[in-house]
């Protein structure tokens, strides 16, 4: 009888020592970030920014840049838009105006209202950074990207494009 | 104490189910298979996803961005090729050349880069755009996408649609889009508005050689109103719709006769800018100007009219001997009924064509054919009035060598009229005489004004050969001249 119990209490033992060895290796990352809400901010942000024209958007900066002249164009979807400052400002050298800055300003500004301010995110064209909100590190939990290409025309004979338009955001 | 560890059926059987409990627990930690391949099918789903957001993009906006850019440029090289060739694109020949140009950077198999001087199709025809459309989906997306151009269709016209700033193009396009396991064959066709503002008009490079670009008038034409915008219309060379004149195609395809009601399009005639050095008897509008039969003096209604404050008669001034005819001031004016104000019958004889008989009977050709040894059997002019030919009573003819100052004939009065031409007979005149030789034709009308001009043209000189003959001590010197009249020649031996 008291093998019984020494060989039932030792098979316990084993039991615990499993259970607990498991736990140890299934709670190694409990506070994980969800990946669907990185990809919803980077999908998303793509998609709008793709299918919205800037003369659809009732944001007073946008229509700021119309009547400054910095924005011609106001069929231009944010996409094109993108990609034109960052055509002109190649093609000018930012001078007179510097259309990196008119980019960094309209990306600051909507992006502070579409994504929450504890995920950074990043715009790159052709994988060079135009706008990033937030400090990427190694440490960042997360990593969720998007991209599509974009293309537009200037003065009517110039195209400039494809670039790659990418979004990044992570935690 | 020593512990018996000999096996006991007890001690087995409590192993055994410690051994079932850790299996089970085993077994319920254990990752479903579903699990793992719900997340390949997500990576999947979403390669689709992107793939068909390109094609979404590619059939909504990328290819008439691309259209777009290579058709305006396509048109300018056509244009500026008819500035090299002076010969306009066969209308039904249109869409094939455009084709060509559009898609390959070719025209008749050459490069048009080439064919006009300027870089204007390179990288920019419709195959190098679709080209980088490829690569930026393959790099960026890794996703393959083929274009084929070789079965494409190109269609380019005007109608209301496009209206008159703007010629439509037509691309038929098959594609494909390959992402994985999914696959897009995709046939559609786009249609683009391409402006024709900033182009080159081709009749301005048929007639005068000048590079014009197309810039509408923004601003309100109306000389009763305020003689300043007619003004500015001509010195600015803008541009208006016409619906009288010819569309852009038109001009590309050589048809400035034609009107087209929902495209055609007009400029003005500038004298001061094209340096016109004497007065013409005809509608200063581009089309009407270059068009015989077209406008006013041709037509019913042949009255051509100056405008105050806008023709002058002096030369390398805005805007010598500029006229318009009836129709043209009434589009000017957007007060109807505003009546003639600041117009004035410009009712003057002016003379047009000059022409020598040279050799044969009915050989008319310019008179500067009148070289040496040949004969010229008779003179004839056209003389023009804006109020018609018959105004004019009188044209005189007067032929001389200005080196020699010798007067070959001078009549006051021809001896035929035929049709608005006038004739004169002269008694054969053989070119035996080098150096400047002038005709003057001198159109008279019932008013006694008159209007004369000059065509002169130059005989060259011969060339004297010289050969000395020596014979017994006497030198003789034969002098042989040729190709001309050669001057005195004094020949002295030292």
């Amino acid at each position: 009888m008291a093998r019984g119990y020494f060989f039932t209490l030792d098979a316990f033992l084993a039991i615990g020592i499993i259970l607990v060895g498991m736990l140890v290796i299934y709670s190694y990352n409990p506070f994980a970030p969800s990946p669907e809400q990185s990809y919803a901010y980077a999908h998303d942000t793509i998609n709008l920014f793709t299918e919205t024209a800037l003369e659809d958007l009732n944001e007073p900066y946008i229509e700021w840049l119309i009547n400054q002249g910095y924005v011609t164009n106001k069929k231009n979807t944010l996409m094109e838009q993108i990609g034109e400052f960052y055509f002109k400002a190649k093609l000018t050298g930012n001078t007179p105006i510097n259309y990196t800055k008119q980019l960094q300003n309209m990306l600051e500004y909507l992006i502070d209202s579409l994504v929450e301010e504890d995920y950074g995110i990043g715009f790159y064209v052709n994988e060079e950074p135009v706008y990033i909100r937030g400090d990427y590190t190694s440490d960042a939990l997360l990593l969720i990207s998007s991209s599509t290409p974009a293309v537009g025309i200037y003065n009517t004979t110039t195209l400039w494009g494809p670039y790659q338009i990418e979004v990044r955001v992570w935690k | 104490m020593e512990i018996n560890l000999r096996l006991g059926k007890r001690g087995v059987f409590y192993t055994a189910i410690s051994l079932l409990i850790v299996s089970i627990m085993l077994l319920a930690f254990k990752s479903k298979p579903t699990e793992i391949a719900s997340g390949r099918f997500d990576a999947e789903a979403s390669r689709v996803e992107v793939a068909n957001a390109l094609v979404k993009n590619i059939n909504e906006g990328f290819i008439e961005r691309l259209l777009k850019v290579s058709s305006y440029r396509a048109l300018n090289a056509l244009a500026l090729y008819i500035n090299t060739t002076k010969d306009p694109i066969d209308p039904s020949e249109l869409n094939d050349v455009f084709k060509e140009v559009l898609i390959t950077g070719n025209i008749s198999g050459k490069p048009i880069d080439e064919e006009i001087g300027i870089k204007i199709m390179e990288n920019y025809t419709l195959v190098d755009n679709l080209r980088r459309l490829e690569e930026a989906a393959w790099e960026g997306l890794s996703i393959i996408t083929r274009f084929n151009t070789t079965n494409s269709n190109v269609v380019v016209f005007q109608s209301n649609a496009s209206g008159a700033f703007n010629v439509i193009v037509n691309l038929t396009l098959r594609y494909t889009v390959l992402a994985g396991t999914a696959t897009w064959n995709v046939k559609k066709t786009w249609s683009v508005k391409v402006p024709i503002e900033g182009l080159y008009d081709p009749l301005w490079f048929k007639w005068e050689g000048r590079a014009i670009p197309i810039e509408f008038a923004e601003y309100e034409v109306d000389y009763a109103k305020n003689w300043t915008s007619l003004f500015k219309f001509i010195d600015n060379i803008d541009y208006m719709r016409q619906p009288y004149g010819p569309s852009y195609l038109m001009r590309l395809t050589g048809q400035y006769n034609l009107s087209s009601r929902c495209c055609g399009i007009e400029s003005a005639v500038n004298p001061y800018y094209l340096n016109f050095t004497r007065e013409y008897n005809r509608t200063y509008i581009d089309f009407c100007f270059y068009t015989v039969g077209k406008c006013a003096p041709y037509g019913v209604n042949k009255t051509l009219y100056e405008l105050e404050n806008i023709t002058t008669h002096t030369p390398n001034t805005k805007f010598y001997g500029f006229k318009l005819d009836a129709r043209h001031y009434v589009g000017f004016s957007a007060e109807k009924g505003s009546g003639t104000v600041g117009l004035k019958p410009s009712g003057k004889p002016s003379v047009g064509v000059i022409e020598c008989e040279i050799n044969t009977k009915n050989n008319w050709t310019q008179c500067d054919s009148a070289q040496w040894h040949t004969t010229i059997l008779g003179t004839r002019a056209v003389c023009e009035h804006t109020d018609g030919y018959d105004k004019i009573i009188a044209a005189g003819f007067r032929l001389r060598n200005e080196d020699d100052d010798y007067t070959y004939f001078d009549v006051p009065n021809s001896t035929r009229l035929d049709g608005g031409v006038w004739y004169y007979n002269n008694t054969d005149v053989y070119i035996n005489d080098s150096g400047t030789w002038t005709l003057r034709v001198r159109c008279e009308d019932r008013q006694g004004l008159v209007d004369a001009r000059t065509e002169s043209w130059f005989v060259p000189w011969g060339t004297a050969n010289i050969i000395f003959i020596n014979q017994s001590g006497n030198i003789t010197a034969i002098i042989n001249c040729t190709g001309g009249e050669c001057d005195e020649i004094n020949i002295t031996l030292e």
